[in-house]
């Protein structure tokens, strides 16, 4: 029994990891707050960093497990969505992008990964993500002083490989290497498929 | 805003075109069991149409049955936006004469931003005991909208709105109808749906023309 368990463990360890690996699952769940009803922390980061405006719409989130505040906003012509811990901690402001706006030496990256992961794709959707300490995201809004930011891609693509045909949300460095892989699943849309 | 606009407008619009004509208004409540099984899926359906008023010669709120149908589906996921699907309906009509229905579907489901879209083609044919057979074109549109937030979570209200035209051929004659639909709906825990609202058909093949409202109650439930 002893011998069993130590044979078996290994085993089931080892296939719990690949199945953490290659089925992340990107479950997200949002609702939308008052800014009132946001930690003050935050509040005072977005005010602070992109002045007095109007028309910031917060969500509470919840995605795989995890809980945060999003503010989402357009200034400059930009769309960015910034994410809070529940502290109202900065945890990443995203900015979306278009793949014609993409240097060439991340598209180059990025078109080898999916050229050879996946038979057919096709991008829905590109955030560029950066992280940082408040006062470092702070200082890249305002005067677009890169020191102490980390960029990484977030990316929302359909894939076909030859056992899956899915959405994924893959998030890759600033050279394109790809750090985090998750399955979208998407809410069942019976009333519209049939 | 948006939600009062689409209102008002799918109201007038059934006001306007009920002038001179025969409308009808019934019930139908529905209930919608989905079981998914990797990439294929089950779907069950039933609904009953209750007729409780007309103005077409004698106007008055009067009940009579109208029909019954069960639906089943076998949908195949082709990718996470397109769905290929075949199914059957018995249908218990009034007369006693019940009916059989073999149906193909393509739909394509997609979300470009905060509203899901959703595009169905169908072909249908439906055998009767005494008369020729009926053979069915449909093309619907559909629309949801989230009402809290920018998507539909548990425990929130949605809008579908959608719009089917339908051509139908049946021994030498054609028929054509319209089917402008527009409901609230509500996601549970569970994943379940309730739905309310009201379905506009128009026939316009009859003269004068037909109007059909049927408030529809829908109970839509996952399995799994």
């Amino acid at each position: 029994m002893k011998y069993q368990i130590q044979v078996v463990l290994p085993f089931l360890s080892f296939f719990l990891a690949v199945i953490n690996l290659n089925a992340q699952e990107k479950v997200e769940e949002e609702y939308r707050v008052k800014e009132s009803e946001v930690p003050v922390q935050a509040q005072k980061w977005i005010h602070g960093t992109f002045g007095e405006m109007k028309g910031i719409k917060w969500y509470y989130e919840k995605s795989s497990g995890k809980a945060s505040y999003e503010a989402k906003l357009k200034s400059d012509r930009k769309v960015y969505s910034i994410e809070f811990d529940t502290m109202g901690v900065i945890e990443d402001v995203e900015q979306k992008y278009e793949w014609n706006e993409l240097e060439s030496d991340i598209k180059t990256n990025l078109t080898k990964y999916f050229r050879s992961n996946y038979i057919k794709y096709k991008i829905i959707k590109i955030q560029k993500q950066y992280v940082g300490t408040a006062t470092d995201l702070k200082n890249y809004i305002r005067q677009n002083e890169k020191e102490g930011i980390t960029v990484n891609y977030e990316i929302e693509f359909h894939g076909k490989t030859q056992t899956e045909n899915e959405l994924w949300e893959c998030l890759f460095s600033s050279n394109g290497e790809l750090l985090q892989k998750k399955k979208i699943i998407l809410k069942p849309a019976n009333n519209l498929e049939f | 805003m948006r939600l009062r606009f689409l209102f008002i407008l799918f109201f007038l619009s059934g006001i306007i075109m009920a002038q001179d004509s025969e409308s009808y208004l019934g019930v139908v409540p529905e209930i919608n069991l989905s079981y998914k099984l990797k990439t294929i899926k089950f779907n069950l359906k039933a609904e009953s149409f209750q007729l409780f008023h007309t103005n077409a010669d004698n106007p008055a709120w009067d009940y009579q049955y109208e029909q019954t149908d069960i639906q089943l589906f076998v949908s195949k996921k082709i990718n996470p936006f397109i769905f290929l699907a075949l199914g059957y309906q018995y249908g218990i009509e009034a007369n006693d004469k019940n009916t059989h229905r073999s149906i193909q579907q393509f739909s394509y489901v997609f979300k470009p931003g905060n509203l899901k879209w959703g595009h169905r083609v169908r072909t249908d044919q439906t055998f009767y005991q005494s008369k020729a057979a009926k053979f069915r074109f449909r093309y619907r549109l559909s629309l949801k909208i989230p009402l809290q937030g920018q998507s539909i979570d548990y425990n929130e209200f949605y809008m579908v709105t959608s719009d089917e035209f339908l051509y139908a051929y049946q021994n030498k004659d054609q028929e054509y109808e319209n089917r402008l639909a527009l409901y609230i709906g509500y996601l549970f825990e569970n994943s379940s749906k309730l739905q309310l609202g009201i379905d506009y058909r128009t026939d316009f093949s009859s003269e004068p023309l037909v109007h059909n409202y049927w408030i529809r109650l829908g109970y839509l439930v996952n399995l799994q």
